[in-house]
């Protein structure tokens, strides 16, 4: 038959609904494929029919799951016994026994007028042929009967859904386990260590300036009438024109002797400043210290017009020099860094020592720094810096076919009771693995996945179905919700009056189809 | 019969609102008086068309705990969507000894009748909507009325007549669905106080204005619609139409992604677009409009029995903000198909009907979106109130 759609898993309501208002045809044909869910919900069917039908159109539905026919051809004919929703509590045993009582009746009616047929006005001959015949019928009836009885044969053919079955196991590797233990779900499994020994370099990023002091001399001016001692260490502030402050300081004590005034009669006189002068040295490094000769300094403590300084030479020897140090950073990150990646040299000199068949998850890898020895200390300088690292790595191996072989058998625990497990290689991966520190054990987290199908007691239901009518055995193997779709062979053919499942239990044979 | 309730610890609890693609959370504390409730914190998880994922779930349901900052032990759980159904049955008794008082133990056993007559009334409606092979799990069990011989009775027992006719609200969950949820509330490390409908606890709630009515809650991926006659949903449906579906349908006509779509319909809605822009989009989302109107009508139609619905409905849901909702609704032509006895009157739900209730400190409840959601969180004092009796 040709549909206009194909519904699957995936086909959701507005696949089929567009399905129904798009199509050219007057009449729509669907069919829901065995894994498609839609169509269980006779009210989404009843709705593609009134949209249809509001569009001129008809739409008709198909099942591919054999036990769903009935179902879906009563959606097609619009035919559905519907439940009452009012019940009578009294009339459960009641209608049972009015039943009872009428199919009494009907037994006894049939009783009387067999009774009242067996009226005996025939002649002795008559009798005779009737009792010729009777025989004669009993015994064609009774082959036919025998052949009826034992000669049919019957192939019940029934699908059933494997189902997936996804489990998590818990598997634990033990280097000291020496055998597999099903019971502990423990595997043995063996160390491997070795150790690397990696050099990383990197730039430092501290900074340190270095350099001289200017220095030279300066004249002290002594604007009092006092003599002015200054102490050594003294310090001298020369203001540039950026409004800068140099700070110098003197080298030794000194004293600056007093002004001296001297008068010339009749009305003027002259002063001339006391003076001294100093080493000097500028409290830091740089050239901006170095000072051509002539400029003027305050002296810390006094005011300009009390004691002022001046340099009658250059003060000259200023330098500035900037180097690259090692920091406490520089250190960490390296460290951190050279810590990673010898890691994964480890990892790698580890991989490399396991063979084809072993597995070794990298998660069980134990590191153990042997030595770090760096070639420059905290605030030394340089332009770079190089650690030097070895570290031991332990990791745990065991064999891929033992873990196969623990995971053949575990799956047997895990298999619901009503499911068997298909043949063949459970498939399955190693989701996580996680070391536990400290005790050489590593623990896999198997993710499991495989197919199983339900169980079917085909002795009982050999036995079950033995004589039934063939709907009987249809509505019988309906009843069996792990059943999926089946199809009945009898052989030879009958008439459908006659048509029944063999009555000897050996002459019915049950194919399992597993999907 | 009361709704299935394990004992309580805490002050505080959590409302957790499922649809299989959806998940709101709320939490609560209940003040000392048990009068009312304290909304404190809320998140959101959706998946589109995916089942939720596990660690969507915790992560969200964290999310919301921790605003609260509340220790949490127990949890309320409502259900949508179309793995979940349910429907009032009425049961009728007629008695031996009418003139004998009516005993604990005989409204026990009628109501033990019920329970199995509810089970048996649901398989066959289950296999009537539905060709799902995993059966289904028992939900909510309400008794909402009893009558004896005509007569509304509160309390049965010790009472005399010949006919007791009892209505029970049962609903059920596809056991698959149901499982799925208490396995991640037993993750989450959360008692379930009870596991009930979204329908149910929202209908409880509008039954304290309206007696008759039907519910929509048009959310993100389903619809859920119930009819409520006499405080007591009759029947219940859900369909997959909800608001992404009107996304979608953007999606069609304009291209671009989910996340854009969805946006340019939330602007429509909040009339924020400029006015060419809420023509164009105004028209495609009456299209689409027009589809979720064919599925409401054909859920409508397929609860055989109702002769005349009622005319008021409510509209509840994130996707009962698009006001095309409402004017698809009010059109004249679809009804001549639906037998409703007057000219329908549609009246958006709010946060206002849980005002006496629930303080909500976070202001959240104003509107549609997160009024099923709060109305769990009412069930609690339904609860408490129950084992007070």
């Amino acid at each position: 038959m040709n549909y206009n759609f194909t519904a699957d898993e995936k086909t959701e309501m507005n696949d089929l609904i567009s399905a129904v208002e798009d199509a050219k045809e007057a009449d729509i044909k669907i069919l829901f494929k065995k894994r498609s869910s839609i169509y269980l919900k006779s009210l989404n069917l009843r709705i593609l029919q009134k949209l249809a039908s509001e569009k001129n159109k008809t739409v008709t539905f198909d099942v591919e799951n054999q036990s769903h026919k009935d179902y879906i051809d009563a959606v097609n004919g619009d035919f559905m016994e519907s439940a009452d929703d009012a019940v009578d509590l009294n009339m459960n045993t009641k209608m049972e026994s009015v039943n009872k009582t009428s199919l009494i009746a009907k037994l006894f009616n049939m009783r009387k007028k067999f009774d009242t047929s067996d009226d005996s006005k025939s002649k002795k001959k008559g009798v005779k042929i009737l009792i010729y015949i009777f025989v004669f019928l009993f015994i064609f009836v009774g082959g036919v009967f025998a052949l009826w009885w034992y000669m049919p044969s019957a192939s019940v053919k029934i699908t059933v859904d494997s189902q997936i079955l996804v489990k998590i196991l818990d598997v634990k590797a033990d280097p000291s386990a020496t055998e597999v233990s099903i019971e502990n779900s423990t595997i043995p499994a063996i160390n491997v260590d070795v150790t690397v020994t990696e050099s990383q370099t990197i730039p430092t990023t501290g900074k340190k300036e270095v350099g001289d002091n200017a220095k030279g001399k300066i004249t002290f001016y002594n604007k009092t009438n006092d003599v002015i001692t200054l102490k050594k260490g003294t310090i001298v502030k020369f203001i540039s024109t950026d409004k800068e402050s140099l700070k110098y300081e003197t080298q030794e004590n000194i004293d600056v002797s007093a002004q001296v005034t001297t008068e010339n009669p009749p009305n003027s006189s002259t002063t001339e400043y006391g003076s001294k002068e100093a080493n000097v040295k500028a409290v830091s490094f740089g050239e901006k210290y170095n000072q051509d000769s002539g400029e003027k300094f305050d002296v810390d403590g006094y005011d300009t017009d009390k004691l002022i300084a001046e340099n009658k030479d250059k003060l000259d020897g200023g330098t500035l020099k900037e180097l690259n140090v090692v920091t406490q950073a520089d250190m960490d990150g390296l460290k951190r860094a050279l810590d990673e990646f010898i890691k994964t040299k480890v990892v790698e000199a580890l991989n490399k020592k396991v063979v084809s068949s072993q597995i070794f998850p990298e998660s069980s890898a134990e590191f153990t720094t042997i030595s770090g020895v760096f070639d420059k200390k905290l605030d030394e300088e340089g332009d770079e810096l190089t650690l030097t690292m070895a570290t031991k790595g332990v990791g745990i191996v065991y064999d891929q076919s033992i873990l196969d072989q623990i995971v053949s058998e575990l799956i047997k625990t895990v298999v619901p009771s009503e499911y068997s497990l298909d043949s063949g290689k459970p498939e399955y991966e190693v989701a996580t693995t996680k070391a536990k520190a400290g005790t050489g054990i590593v623990d896999l987290q198997i993710k499991l996945r495989s197919y199983i199908t339900p169980n079917l007691d085909e002795k009982k239901m050999i036995s079950d179905m033995v004589g039934m009518k063939l709907d009987q055995a249809q509505s019988y193997l309906n009843s069996i919700s792990s059943i999926k779709g089946f199809e009945i062979s009898l052989s030879p053919q009958m008439p459908p009056i006659l048509q029944t499942m063999p009555h000897i239990s050996k002459n019915i044979e049950i194919i399992i189809d597993k999907k | 019969m009361k709704l299935p309730k394990s004992k309580a610890k805490k002050n505080g609890y959590v409302v957790l609102d499922f649809s299989p693609t959806s998940l709101k959370t709320l939490s609560f504390e209940q003040n000392s008086d048990s009068k009312k409730l304290s909304l404190k914190g809320f998140s959101i998880a959706d998946s589109y068309k995916d089942l939720l994922r596990k660690e969507v779930v915790t992560n969200s349901v964290k999310e919301c705990i921790s605003q609260s900052n509340l220790d949490i032990d127990d949890a309320i759980i409502g259900l949508s969507g179309p793995e979940v159904f349910g429907f009032t049955l009425i049961a009728k008794v007629k008695r031996k000894k009418p003139d004998i008082q009516i005993t604990e133990k005989e409204i026990q056993e009628n109501y033990d009748q019920v329970r199995d007559a509810c089970y048996e009334q649901a398989k066959k409606k289950w296999a009537y909507w539905s060709a799902d092979d995993d059966g289904f799990e028992p939900l909510d069990l309400v008794v909402t009325s009893v009558q004896i011989d005509e007569k509304l009775i509160s309390e049965p027992v010790g009472l005399t007549g010949e006919f007791v006719r009892i209505s029970a609200f049962c609903s059920y969950s596809n056991k698959k669905y149901y499982k799925w949820i208490l396995n991640l509330i037993s993750d989450l490390k959360f008692a379930s106080v009870t596991v009930t409908t979204t329908i149910y606890s929202e209908s409880k709630n509008l039954s304290e204005s309206s007696k008759n009515f039907i519910l929509v809650d048009l959310g993100k991926d389903y619809t859920d619609v119930a009819v409520v006659f006499g405080k007591n949903i009759i029947q219940s449906r859900s369909f997959e139409i909800g608001g992404s579906y009107f996304t979608r349908h953007l999606i069609d006509k304009i291209g671009g992604d989910y996340v854009a779509a969805n946006s340019k319909k939330e602007a429509y809605s909040l009339e924020t677009l400029d006015e060419a822009s809420m023509d164009k989009f105004g028209d495609f989302l009456y299209d689409a409009g027009k589809v979720w109107r064919t599925a409401f009508a054909a859920a409508l139609d397929s609860m055989v029995g109702i002769k005349s619905f009622p005319q008021k409905i409510y509209l509840s849901g994130g996707g009962s903000m698009l006001p095309v909702i409402q004017e698809i609704l009010l059109e004249d032509h679809w009804r001549k198909a639906v037998p409703f006895a007057n000219d329908i009157e549609i009246i958006t739900t709010t946060g206002k009907s849980l005002e006496e209730n629930i303080s909500d400190e976070i202001n959240i409840l104003k509107g549609s979106r997160m009024f099923v959601s709060g109305t769990l969180g009412v069930i609690k004092l339904e609860l408490d109130q129950a084992d007070e009796l």
